[in-house]
């Protein structure tokens, strides 16, 4: 079981590269690169070895290039190509970045984070339901429920960068303004406030069941009025691959605010047509449109128990 | 309800509680023994779709012209809204979980504790190590089955061990309790199996339940999945059930339609076996690991 404790070469190694990467590679460089690198060290995918792939790409001193080549010619080198030891090189620079938010007045410091994601636990959950006028079959439920599901995720990103300035995810916006939160307080929030399929008991056939958090829905509420409303004035497929935006100005506005680099706001444009064009079909059919309705989920109920 | 349900009128509802009232309160059904009420109530509150579908139920037993007649009215003058109405259809359901609790048909006044020691359970992580990415395909359909697996094992532990279930299936009804609404959908929702965040590229995907399910389904996966820890699974993945020896003989145990016993059991092998694909296609080949999670 040796090679299983952090005592063995393969850990040890793992930590001088992290070392070396903040103490000789990255400690010159300003607060904001630093940040940057760090995040993109830790979302890269893949291996470690994936991870160097895209280091030894960047802008660095030839003295300091040939530290990370002898790194990969170590005989535990092989270690970097091991899937399972990805997330401990992560975790092992989690306290850098920390440290480094720590030192930053507008970022959210560890405890902030702590604080604020523990609050979230007592958000309102609400369900939020879907009504149709035909009995669904089990496909189109799937279909309909991920499309959901990537809507609620975009809104909920965008809501938790807009309302506390924090995201799980770096994508591309100014890393002295919105914390990046730490991995675990990351899961918790999102154990906290995704969305779910309430689980149909009584074998209901002519509606759909989520919940989730009220923010979140509250703007969902406002992207189904506004799909209805376009559709309800266009006898027409509604096209929003050339501007969704137009017809959803709340979400573009969040978005714009972020100032994005082209390539990160494009995905996100892109992701939100997708889910858009996976709801649309389903949430209107024929002549029938009507708006998913919000209401107090059972889960509340335990805070009067 | 107000603005939740714009469209139905007053009147129509006010129809259909009356009628749902009258059905209860006017003696015939108090004439049945208990067992006969309680199988009656069941099959109303889970009968598949809409609100009439449910309440015409009511015609298969001994009920006189007149009560015929009020059901027909209600079942004519509802609109579809109002017969579809997840809000409305609830109402319905929670009049007929009242009757049930006012008669004490059942012993309710166990289950409040039980579903309150049933919710405080220990959450853990699962996660599984992959060597090839998971991306969003094969990570949907690994939660579609593990969520699979997870429900079923959960039902069929309490119906083994507590004799206890969330909806009626035909179980005999005094024997197997039913819970009423609200408390159900307490114990469903903090029971749920739920993604973390993982990102598709990511060389793990990771899961959270309650601890207890999650060891349930390993000690089965150690059974039927081709992994490290389980050295004899030459043809994991396609075994037949008696191979799950406790899980079989828990189901044979539980006092259900055959029919049922045998869509669980064909569900179950389903699941194993899509959950084997992906791990060949995603080079999963350890057990997912259970770690505590201070939720």
């Amino acid at each position: 079981m040796e090679n299983n404790t952090t005592e063995s070469p393969k850990y040890k190694l793992i930590e001088q590269l992290c070392q070396f990467l903040q103490q000789e590679l990255l400690i010159k460089r300003s607060k904001e690169t630093q940040l940057e690198w760090w995040y993109t060290l830790k979302q890269l995918p893949g291996t470690i070895q994936s991870k160097l792939d895209w280091l030894v790409i960047q802008p660095i001193p030839p003295r300091k290039l040939s530290t990370i080549m002898d790194l990969q010619q170590h005989p535990e080198s092989n270690c970097f190509k091991d899937p399972d030891l990805s997330s401990y090189f992560n975790q092992s620079f989690n306290q850098h970045i920390i440290t480094i938010q720590n030192q930053i007045p507008t970022l959210k410091s560890y405890t902030t984070q702590q604080t604020l994601v523990e609050s979230q636990k007592h958000i309102t959950i609400n369900n939020y339901t879907f009504q149709y006028d035909y009995p669904k079959g089990k496909e189109e439920k799937k279909d309909f429920s991920k499309h959901l599901h990537k809507l609620y995720k975009l809104v909920h990103t965008q809501y938790y960068l807009a309302e506390q300035q924090i995201t799980d995810h770096y994508c591309g916006f100014d890393p002295l303004k919105y914390t990046v939160i730490e991995s675990e307080l990351a899961q918790r929030l999102h154990l906290y406030t995704q969305i779910q399929n309430v689980e149909n008991l009584y074998n209901l056939q002519y509606s759909l069941t989520y919940s989730g958090i009220e923010p979140v829905l509250n703007q969902l509420d406002k992207i189904f009025a506004q799909l209805l409303n376009a559709k309800n004035h266009s006898t027409q497929k509604l096209d929003i691959t050339l501007d969704p935006y137009e017809y959803f100005p709340g979400f573009g506005e969040q978005l714009a605010v972020l100032q994005l680099p082209p390539i990160h706001y494009n995905k996100i444009t892109n992701q939100f047509i997708e889910a858009i064009h996976g709801l649309e079909s389903y949430f209107i059919r024929g002549s029938i449109s009507r708006m998913p309705y919000q209401h107090k989920s059972a889960e509340n109920n335990l805070k009067d128990l | 309800m107000n603005n939740l349900s714009i469209n139905i009128l007053d009147q129509e509802l006010q129809e259909l509680w009356d009628t749902t009232t009258t059905l209860l309160t006017d003696g015939w059904l108090e004439a049945q023994t208990l067992h006969t009420q309680l199988r009656i109530l069941y099959t109303v509150i889970f009968t598949p779709g809409t609100i009439g579908d449910k309440i015409n139920q009511f015609k298969n037993y001994d009920i006189d012209n007149k009560k015929q007649q009020l059901i027909d009215n209600v079942y004519k003058n509802l609109s579809t809204e109002a017969r579809t109405n997840l809000l409305v259809i609830e109402g319905f359901i929670l009049m007929l979980f009242a009757y049930i609790a006012g008669k004490k048909l059942t012993d309710n006044e166990l289950i409040p504790p039980f579903v309150l020691e049933e919710i405080k359970q220990e959450i853990s992580s699962y996660t599984f190590i992959s060597h090839l990415p998971i991306y969003e395909k094969e990570a949907d359909s690994l939660y579609e089955h593990l969520n699979n697996i997870h429900n079923l094992l959960r039902e069929i532990y309490y119906l083994h061990e507590f004799r206890i279930a969330e909806s009626w299936k035909q179980y005999p009804v005094g024997q197997y309790r039913i819970l009423e609404m609200h408390q159900a959908q307490i114990l469903n929702s903090k029971q749920a199996f739920k993604v973390g965040l993982n990102t598709p590229e990511d060389q793990s995907i990771c899961f959270y339940g309650q601890s207890w399910i999650l060891e349930l389904m390993n000690q089965n996966f150690k059974i039927g999945l081709k992994v490290a820890e389980n050295p004899d699974a030459q043809y994991a993945g396609d075994y037949p059930i008696d191979v799950y020896y406790e899980l079989n003989r828990q189901i044979d145990y539980i006092t259900m339609p055959q029919e049922q016993r045998d869509k669980i059991k064909t569900s179950f092998l389903n699941s194993i076996h899509q959950i084997q694909n992906i791990m060949d296609t995603c080079l999963i080949d350890t057990l997912p690991t259970i770690k505590k999670f201070d939720y």
